[in-house]
């Protein structure tokens, strides 16, 4: 350790003092004898009381509101800045690295988001999600940054429309259907009308996807396909529903739209539940959990909640 | 070209004469708007400018590697500065306080919130977590220590790294 690093060291452990409770007086003289000791200590606190100072400017609104907004890790934005650099065909090139808080348009924890397009076309956005929209002069792009759209075409779509992910694109003929980033690998696509063409970053063909089907890919392949009879997703209805769901997978889906921490306990995660419940009061989807089933929820915080065993 | 015998502003001039053509479309070819890509070439000369006693021999037998490290960051703090700015703009629409605001107290205030931004991007997550649950929403170091489930003495020692990394940041900026 540098010295100069033993001094910001010694100067942050003062500053955490006197946010903590007022000195005691021979605290408040040890504090003076260290910032007369020498001149970079006094630079560092004189540094301290202008973060200090800076903090204090800021309301707690306004705070949580640009400093406490979703960010991507700065590694992450370099790694997909170097992607680029190297020339990746990542989705063709279509799919620029545009870090998720560039998005065009962009949902907070909870909320959702319908954009209307003149042609017709409705794109939805479910919760945590961010999208940009390129309109270019012959077809128009959705990047899925993350989270997970619903996009309806309208019935003249004067321009093609696709839609791309780090992990591929997708290509609608005229339909309804959704598509969701469920981690850093993998997309889930789900189609309600018509088809989609599907085309992993990766491979070079593509797999068609039909209505009543979903998919699941990466960036080289389908991974897992399965089929449902609905007609559009329960979220862009308002809705979450499970159907003897385990409850660590259905909290978890449940903590897509709530903010903060849900828990669930090991002991209590294989219970099933079923249920078509109201994505509008998380607190009460919760609450019946708590009454349905042989568990108890423990708010630690507003944004810490754990559901255990009695 | 030998930059050995040159003294360190003129050894800056030549890498800026060589190169700046070769960053300017670095930066225009990560940009969606490359009107940016000059200004942005600009400031990455004028950090190997401030910082010339690091400029050491084998940064300048790999330029392009060296002002590539300083362009990255530079790019990732710009695409984060607009972040910040569009996260304002909302907070500005959403929130009532703000109507009372001037037009340089907005200012101001986007500044600070800018410059607390760029220490907190480069905190770990864990850190980050902790210092914004303390200063923003007053949480005590047990109740985050609670939130976060880890203990109590760990949460002071996120709180002390964060301390020391803005001070860092301040001090070298």
């Amino acid at each position: 350790m540098t010295a100069r690093q033993v001094v910001v060291d010694q100067a942050a452990d003062w500053l955490m003092k006197t946010e903590d409770r007022s000195l005691t007086p021979q605290e408040t003289d040890e504090l003076q004898r260290w910032r007369a000791a020498h001149p970079e200590h006094e630079q560092a606190w004189q540094a301290a009381l202008q973060l200090r100072g800076m903090i204090d400017q800021v309301s707690t609104d306004f705070g949580r509101r640009v400093l406490g907004r979703s960010r991507v890790d700065r590694r992450n934005v370099l790694k997909s800045l170097l992607l680029v650099a190297a020339g990746y065909p990542v989705a063709n090139g279509v799919w620029n690295a545009a870090p998720a808080w560039t998005a065009d348009y962009r949902t907070g924890v909870g909320e959702q988001l319908s954009v209307p397009f003149v042609d017709g076309t409705i794109l939805r956005l479910n919760t945590a999600t961010a999208v940009n929209v390129v309109v270019g002069e012959r077809m128009r792009h959705v990047q899925l940054v993350e989270g997970e759209i619903l996009l309806t075409t309208g019935s003249n779509a004067a321009r093609p429309l696709l839609v791309s992910t780090p992990q591929g694109t997708i290509r609608p003929m005229g339909t309804s259907f959704s598509v969701r980033t469920l981690d850093q690998d993998r997309v889930f696509v789900s189609v309600f009308e018509d088809s989609v063409s599907l085309a992993p970053a990766q491979s070079v063909g593509s797999v068609v996807v039909q209505a009543g089907e979903s998919v699941t890919f990466d960036a080289r392949e389908t991974i897992v396909s399965s089929t449902h009879a609905e007609r559009s997703p329960a979220w862009a209805r308002g809705q979450l529903v499970s159907d003897n769901q385990r409850l660590d997978e259905f909290l978890g889906e449940l903590q897509r739209y709530r903010p903060g921490v849900l828990r669930c306990d090991p002991a209590v995660a294989d219970l099933r539940i079923s249920g078509v419940f109201q994505l509008n009061d998380t607190d009460q989807i919760l609450g019946i959990v708590g009454t349905t089933l042989p568990v108890s929820i423990q708010r630690i915080t507003d944004y810490w909640v754990t559901v255990s065993a009695p | 070209m030998s930059s050995r015998e040159l003294a360190p502003g003129a050894q800056v001039t030549q890498l800026y004469l060589h190169h700046q053509n070769w960053l300017q479309g670095w930066f225009a070819a990560r940009l969606d708007c490359p009107e940016q890509s000059a200004d942005l070439t600009q400031d990455v000369f004028l950090r190997v400018l401030r910082r010339q006693e690091s400029l050491r021999q084998e940064s300048l037998r790999q330029p392009k590697a060296f002002l590539r490290v300083i362009a990255k960051g530079l790019l990732i703090d710009f695409y984060r500065r607009r972040s910040v700015e569009r996260a304002f703009l909302e907070a500005l629409a959403a929130l009532p306080e703000t109507y009372q605001m001037s037009a340089e107290e907005r200012q101001m205030l986007l500044d600070t919130l800018d410059e607390i931004d760029a220490m907190l991007d480069r905190m770990p997550a864990k850190v980050r977590h902790a210092f914004l649950r303390a200063q923003l929403d007053g949480l005590t170091y047990v109740e985050i220590a609670q939130e976060m489930e880890v203990s109590v003495r760990s949460v002071k020692r996120y709180m002390r790294d964060a301390y020391a990394r803005c001070l860092r940041y301040r001090l070298n900026s």
